[in-house]
């Protein structure tokens, strides 16, 4: 990691009024390498979203395969909304917290991950929850492809706390800057992931 | 990232004995594998103490084995050195990893691609190893009809299963895509590392355990459903199934690791100049075989989940309540893809080896790419092929169609080497009669495949040996040779030695008269009614098996020519130069072995990498037929 500082708007509290700037500028560094650096390192993300992408497919293929459109009485809806609100919830301080290292506001941005994370965290409680409380038959048609759904969703929100929880913590030690954000972007894209990963399953489990 | 002492020494010899001095010495030596081991089990432990303790179950029961293995894999890479590396800065904290030099590199987590690919080589190897070890095991149970080796049917099945679990997973998607693909993807771009060298650290450091985990399927009674994992079999089979879909995973996880770095590193990293119409075959093969990887690994994870929770919750995805036929749509989804994920990294070496021996240019560059292309699509559309005993008449026809279409891509790959073979001044190397070998058995086994591609023969085929013959001469005697080629192709790059050229020649032939005479039989046998993953068989078969055994213990025997040829000539072979081969493609063009950034001076590429003579094939640039004498 090649850390250039002295990058980008570095100005202390007035961040919201920065983020707009700071969105159309960010990556406008001077050394033409780390641009192309982050053209890359974007790209390749990507090519991670694709292949979990892939694998929700099939997922959701395999409810369709094996349960057409039923949807037993005892699935909790109220519950399911609640967990898609909290992601929701969690998603937008963490584009927020984007927008503040890259507008230069290190302090903002170590809050409003405090916020995103805390809201994830609640959203995987509420899933913890939904999962131990439910009365649907593991050994069921809508059972069996519910509850591998919801597991291989729970890995991604795991990975996804911990790389938030990576990025408070060493967000806290000031080890980003707006040149040098790339694993913020990426942690908060992630996380967008997860939380659109999320919608998709209510859709096709809670609603279809 | 820390740079580390290797990192200084650009002629630093890979094997090169380290002086070893005392305790300490080899503490720095074998402490991060010692600890990465230590890590693995204290994780592996804890994690099933503590589900046991919650669940109130057995510490040996299947979800204690599962938290257990997956908190396991953790505290192996953690302890491996990926704490110091990744996590620790990636946390905020200090980055204090030393990558070390010489043998110690290979021995802890390494972000640099050549490190990656000779852990992958040597990983793969060991696997190869062992699993043939086990062949050669069922080989002595099926020299007399009765079970009388393995002692019970099940044990024999199990052992199957774990040859062919290692020998598909760890062997034939490891050996060229993880060790040849890491090694020389950057270097035949141009570039300085992969795109995300801690992730493509951590790759390898997910294939130990995966190995670890299907070799240790029989201490838990092993899995009775070979390497296929048919339900719903598989929900009956012992606890050893769990460690199947566990290792699987983590194989899996690894691979979608490379198949990222191998996609990004050739889209972002080639060199100036290096445009996609001169991107060389290699590239090609390792870049169609990432994107077949990035698009049906997932699949087959999922499967993997699936069938684990079926046994761990206990769902009934692949039971009686669910499909259990789907568990077989969703294998073969990426079962049959993978086939081609083994055999694209063959055709690349191919491609690579036959215009630099044959000095000539390559014939219809275009075509080849055609050729990947075609088999890259197609290959997604045949997966049902190998159900034509279970699936409804309606899928028999359109797989039929499509696996047999896919032909005609993969006769491109011959048009091309057989193009540009044709008047070359054809220098009968090594690595040269290995791919030419790889040639002949791979059409062998593909003219096989027809039979098995149509229905009506397929019918009497299917689960008799004629399938294990088949399968065997694409991937062993395709795959396996072309790998052994490009060993011994690339030998002196990455160990700076030349290996021993008439020992070279004897293992190739050696390796070719064995390996037909091991699976050849197998054909006959097959059509006469010789059943597979079967202990036992009826006296008529005899004949034809001891063949196919005294072939295998041959084949299995001339390994060791190989094996010692090389680490003999890792330490004591003639130094090689840069370019023994007289080669054009971006890897010969740096010191053998590279130094840690690959090229000292970026290159820029002007011209493509294939142009020895257009109509006369160019003269070779030196008569010897022993390279590592020149240069």
């Amino acid at each position: 990691m090649t850390a250039s500082s002295g990058q980008g708007p570095a100005t202390g509290g007035a961040a919201a009024t920065a983020a707009a700037t700071a969105a159309a500028t960010s990556g406008n560094s001077n050394d033409p390498g780390a641009a192309k650096r982050l053209r890359m390192y974007r790209g390749s993300f990507w090519l991670f979203i694709l292949a979990e992408s892939f694998g929700f497919v099939t997922l959701f293929s395999v409810r369709f395969l094996l349960a057409g459109t039923d949807r037993p009485a005892e699935l909790n809806g109220v519950l399911g909304a609640l967990i898609t609100l909290a992601f929701a919830g969690s998603s937008v301080p963490a584009v927020w917290a984007l927008r503040a290292i890259r507008a230069g506001d290190g302090e903002a941005m170590v809050f409003r991950l405090q916020l995103a994370l805390g809201l994830g965290l609640t959203a995987f409680w509420f899933v913890v929850a939904d999962v131990s409380s439910t009365t649907i038959a593991p050994a069921s048609r809508f059972g069996g492809s519910y509850f591998a759904s919801v597991g291989f969703h729970a890995i991604h929100i795991v990975v996804g706390l911990v790389f938030l929880a990576a990025l408070w913590s060493s967000g806290r030690r000031g080890r980003f800057s707006p040149a040098d954000h790339w694993l913020v972007e990426a942690g908060v894209r992630f996380w967008l992931f997860v939380t659109a990963a999320w919608v998709a399953l209510y859709i096709v489990f809670y609603w279809l | 990232m820390s740079e580390s002492r290797g990192a200084t020494e650009p002629g630093a010899r890979t094997l090169a004995a380290e002086p070893i001095k005392g305790w300490t010495g080899r503490l720095d030596l074998f402490g991060p594998l010692l600890r990465a081991t230590l890590w693995g089990i204290a994780g592996f432990g804890l994690g099933a103490l503590a589900t046991a303790l919650l669940l109130g179950e057995s510490p040996t029961g299947e979800r204690a084995i599962t938290i257990g293995y997956v908190i396991g894999v953790l505290g192996w890479v953690l302890g491996g050195g990926a704490w110091e590396a990744w996590v620790r800065p990636w946390f905020g904290g200090p980055s204090t990893w030393d990558e070390g030099a010489g043998v110690a590199r290979y021995l802890r987590f390494s972000t640099d691609h050549k490190v990656i690919g000779l852990q992958y080589l040597w990983a793969a190897g060991f696997a190869f190893l062992l699993a043939g070890l086990i062949a050669i095991g069922i080989r002595l149970e099926l020299l007399t009809p009765a079970v009388d080796v393995f002692g019970t049917a099940q044990t024999y099945t199990s052992f199957v299963g774990v040859h062919g679990a290692l020998m598909i997973f760890a062997v034939a998607v490891v050996a060229i895509v993880g060790g040849f693909g890491n090694y020389f993807v950057p270097l035949l771009l141009g570039a300085e590392d992969m795109t995300f060298p801690s992730l493509n650290g951590v790759s390898w450091w997910l294939v130990v355990p995966g190995i670890v985990a299907i070799l240790a399927s029989p201490l838990l009674g092993g899995f009775q459903t070979g390497w296929t994992g048919y339900a719903p079999l598989a929900a009956a089979s012992p606890p050893g199934q769990t460690l199947y879909y566990l290792g699987i995973l983590a194989l899996g996880l690894s691979s979608l690791l490379t198949a990222v770095n191998v996609i990004a590193t050739t889209v972002y990293l080639r060199a100036p100049g290096l445009t996609w119409g001169r991107l060389p075959m290699f590239s090609w093969a390792m870049l169609f075989t990432a994107v077949l990887s990035l698009m049906w690994l997932p699949v087959i994870t999922v499967a993997m989940f699936l069938g684990l929770l079926d046994r761990l919750v206990p769902t009934d995805v692949f039971g009686a309540t669910g499909l259990p036929l789907l568990w077989q749509d969703l294998f073969w989804l990426f079962g049959h893809p993978e086939v081609y994920i083994i055999m694209l990294g063959a055709w690349g070496i191919w491609l690579e080896v036959i215009p630099v021996m044959a000095r000539k240019t390559l014939f219809g560059y275009r075509w080849a790419l055609v050729g990947f292309l075609g088999i890259a699509f197609l290959s997604s559309a045949v997966w049902a092929h190998h159900m034509f005993a279970a699936v409804g008449d309606v899928r028999l026809i359109p797989f039929m169609t499509t696996t047999e279409l896919i032909s005609i891509p993969t006769g491109f790959m011959y048009l091309v080497a057989i193009g540009t073979l044709w008047q070359g001044r054809i220098r009968l190397t090594t690595p040269m009669l290995f791919v030419l070998f790889s040639m002949l058995n791979f059409l062998v086994g593909g003219a096989t495949g027809v039979f098995l591609a149509d229905v009506p023969s397929d019918l009497q085929l299917t689960d008799t040996f004629f399938v294990v013959g088949h399968f065997h001469y694409t991937i062993v005697g395709g795959m396996i040779f072309a790998w052994l080629g490009g060993l011994f192709y690339w030998f002196p790059k990455f160990s700076g030695r030349m290996y021993n050229e008439r020992w070279g020649r004897v293992s190739a032939w050696w390796l070719l008269i064995a390996f037909n005479l091991t699976f050849l039989p197998m054909f006959m046998s097959g059509i006469e009614g010789m059943n597979r993953r079967v202990a036992s068989y009826l006296p008529y078969l005899q004949d034809l098996n001891t063949l196919t055994s005294v072939g295998g213990f041959l084949f299995g025997l001339g390994f060791v020519i190989p094996l010692v040829n090389l680490v003999w000539s890792w330490q004591r072979g003639p130094r090689a130069a840069a370019d023994p081969w007289a080669g054009r493609t971006l890897e010969w063009r740096t010191s053998s072995p590279p130094p840690r950034e690959n090229f000292h001076v970026q290159p820029v590429v002007t011209t493509d990498f294939y142009g020895y003579g257009e109509v006369e094939p160019e003269r070779p640039l030196f008569r010897s037929p022993e390279p590592g004498g020149e240069a």
